[in-house]
């Protein structure tokens, strides 16, 4: 009989590195264009029913995660090149609106398709549970968390000992110094956007093996993955995760504690709140 | 005086027409029509509401459906529990939600861009969450408003629908002379000084902290009213009729769409949105929702990208065509 603390503090853990997980592309993205992508969430919805569909067709989430990665990294090249490339170009004005129309523009394309109700990846190699010290896990989610780590591990790596890499950490830094010493903008927010795409297909395939797929599920995850990058850091991809991890236990222990479980939500938000704020003061770090 | 008579000029035409519209939808007895003509009313003074915070002082609000939504919850609770005339309640909600609307808005003021924008996104869904996790509320299933006798005096017209058209142009009519008299004023000095280059507006002596406040307290005291009016029309509030992002994205495109910052503009684009909504919505109905709102959000995108300065623009530009003398009109004025 364990502790119902550590039981909630372990699922925290869990669901904040799947927080995480999510969050690690739009950290890049934000870090490296400066551009806040209010759509990003419906990404990862595109993602989860990309899933569904190869399930469908037969494929575990597994296998299937190759096509998914293909899916989103498409998908999120036809936005930059057709929208926010141009939007870029506009007021800030302009971007906020054309991410905003992207939301609800994928949301309803989805529900036009697979209609409103819910529906449930079938379960495959990751059904069921494990016991990690006397406390029940589900498979899927330890996955997904592993999975969050092994990125931001593979993320890293990518940002500090590839040439590549190393320009996308110059521009995320200063752009315009960045291409003051003749690095290619463009090229460089294609390389993001592209890999937005990747990370945001892992973590749709990955979530869809445990979370129920729906137009909507975008509403849920847009203003945590926004409270996770702000409290880690534009850009910092250790600093998604570590940002994961703590909104995650806050929700875990919001959702332990408070009278209304779903009230835990708003707790979240209102931490995003006091961060964006407490970023514009310039007390952590980079900010507003 | 005569100057402010003069100034309300511009507002003939258009308060004409729809006067005319109401008589023809009186005629023609369509309940549907009504109804489309009562939400474009509704809609049209939100989206004036929220115009005066972003288009005119440049704070560009994704969450105004919470202070919309706000003024229903007060005014509907105010009537189903405490029996408060709606007119009442009305005011109360602007009241209440004025006040809040400053109170959290000020330590926003020093967020740049995207950041304020993200602000207003998280405060309006921690209302959402908030209410809809609140039983006494009504939760997810909301509050019927109890039916009353037809009448001006209970705001209700269960007999005549139609009524609900002519009292809501006359609230249509007070939100564009508010809004005439703020343009016109200093505050709306202030206002556009802010929003033009803050730092500038500080360097001439504009009080920019203030005017921000005052700006986002008569924008959220004036989308309390529209959403206190909404709960008279459809006589509900809930969560998701009134608090929703979505709705925050519809008022916020009713006023760009049609040109923010202009004083006809949010009529304007409540006049092509609300009518083109409600009828793919009737003729698509069920999965159909889904076009009907890919239809709607390619209009938003279409417009942010290509003329994000909206319709008016286009009416300006036309206006002053048509008059070689060059006496402008309200709806280049504010450009």
């Amino acid at each position: 009989m364990t502790n119902p603390l550590v039981s909630v503090l372990t699922g925290g853990l869990l669901t904040g590195l799947v927080f995480a997980l999510i969050s690690l592309g739009l950290s890049l993205l934000w870090g490296v264009t400066d551009l806040i992508n209010f759509a990003y969430a419906e990404g990862l919805m595109v993602a989860m029913y990309a899933t569904l569909v190869s399930s469908r067709m037969g494929l575990d989430p597994l296998a299937a995660l190759p096509l998914v990665v293909a899916v989103s990294v498409l998908l999120n090249l036809l936005i930059y090149w057709l929208l926010i490339k141009r939007a870029m170009r506009g007021a800030f004005f302009t971007q906020v609106f054309v991410t905003f129309g992207l939301l609800v523009l994928l949301r309803n394309l989805a529900l036009f398709v697979f209609g409103p109700d819910p529906h449930v990846v079938q379960r495959s190699l990751l059904g069921g549970t494990t016991t990690l010290l006397g406390v029940p896990l589900s498979q899927a989610e330890l996955v997904a968390s592993g999975a969050a780590l092994v990125l931001a591990l593979a993320l890293h790596l990518f940002l500090t000992r590839t040439v590549l890499g190393f320009s996308l950490k110059a521009t995320a830094e200063d752009r315009e110094a960045a291409a003051l010493i003749g690095l290619d903008t463009e090229r460089i927010y294609v390389v993001t956007w592209a890999l937005t795409g990747v990370c945001l297909g892992i973590a749709g395939d990955l979530i869809a093996t445990f979370f129920a797929v729906f137009p909507t599920v975008g509403d849920v995850y847009l203003l945590i993955v926004f409270a996770v990058v702000a409290l880690g850091g534009l850009g910092s991809i250790w600093g998604s995760v570590g940002g994961g991890v703590v909104i995650g236990l806050i929700q875990a222990l919001a959702g332990f504690y408070l009278p209304a479980p779903a009230l835990k939500y708003a707790l979240v938000f209102l931490v995003f709140f006091v961060v964006l704020l407490a970023r514009s003061q310039g007390w952590v770090g980079k900010g507003p | 005086m005569r100057t402010r008579l003069r100034l309300a000029r511009p507002l003939l035409i258009p308060l004409g027409l729809l006067a005319a519209v109401g008589l023809l939808a009186s005629a023609l007895g369509d309940l549907f029509f009504t109804d489309v003509l009562i939400l474009v009313v509704i809609y049209a003074c939100a989206g004036i509401a929220w115009d005066i915070a972003a288009g005119v002082t440049g704070l560009i609000s994704m969450g105004h459906a919470s202070l919309f939504g706000l003024g229903a919850y007060v005014a509907g609770i105010l009537l189903t529990w405490y029996g408060i005339n709606l007119w009442l309640g009305m005011l109360a909600g602007a009241l209440v939600t004025g006040l809040v609307a400053m109170a959290v808005g000020l330590p926003t003021f020093e967020l740049k861009g995207h950041y304020f924008v993200m602000a207003t996104v998280a405060l309006s869904s921690i209302v959402y969450v908030v209410v809809i996790n609140w039983p006494a509320l009504g939760g997810a299933s909301g509050i019927y408003l109890p039916i009353l006798p037809s009448g001006v005096r209970h705001l209700e017209f269960g007999r005549s629908r139609i009524a609900y058209y002519w009292v809501g142009l006359g609230l249509l009519t007070l939100f564009l002379v508010l809004s005439l008299a703020v343009r016109e004023s200093r505050l709306g000095f202030w206002f556009r000084a802010v929003r033009d280059d803050e730092v500038a507006a500080a360097a001439i002596g504009v009080p920019v902290l203030l005017a921000k406040s005052l700006a986002v307290g008569i924008s959220g005291a004036l989308s309390a009213v529209a959403g206190a009016y909404y709960a008279a029309f459809t006589l509900y509030v809930s969560p998701d009729t009134v608090l929703d992002l979505l709705l925050s994205v519809e008022i916020a495109l009713v006023a760009i769409l049609g040109g923010a910052g202009t004083l006809f503009g949010p009529l304007l684009g409540a006049i092509v949105l609300v009518p083109l909504e409600q009828y793919s919505n009737a003729l698509l109905g069920g999965q159909g929702k889904g076009l009907a709102g890919t239809a709607y959000a390619l209009i938003i995108i279409v417009v942010a990208l290509f003329e994000p300065r909206g319709l008016m623009h286009w009416v300006g530009r036309a206006a002053r065509a048509l008059r070689p003398g060059g006496r402008a009109t309200a709806g280049s004025a504010a450009s």
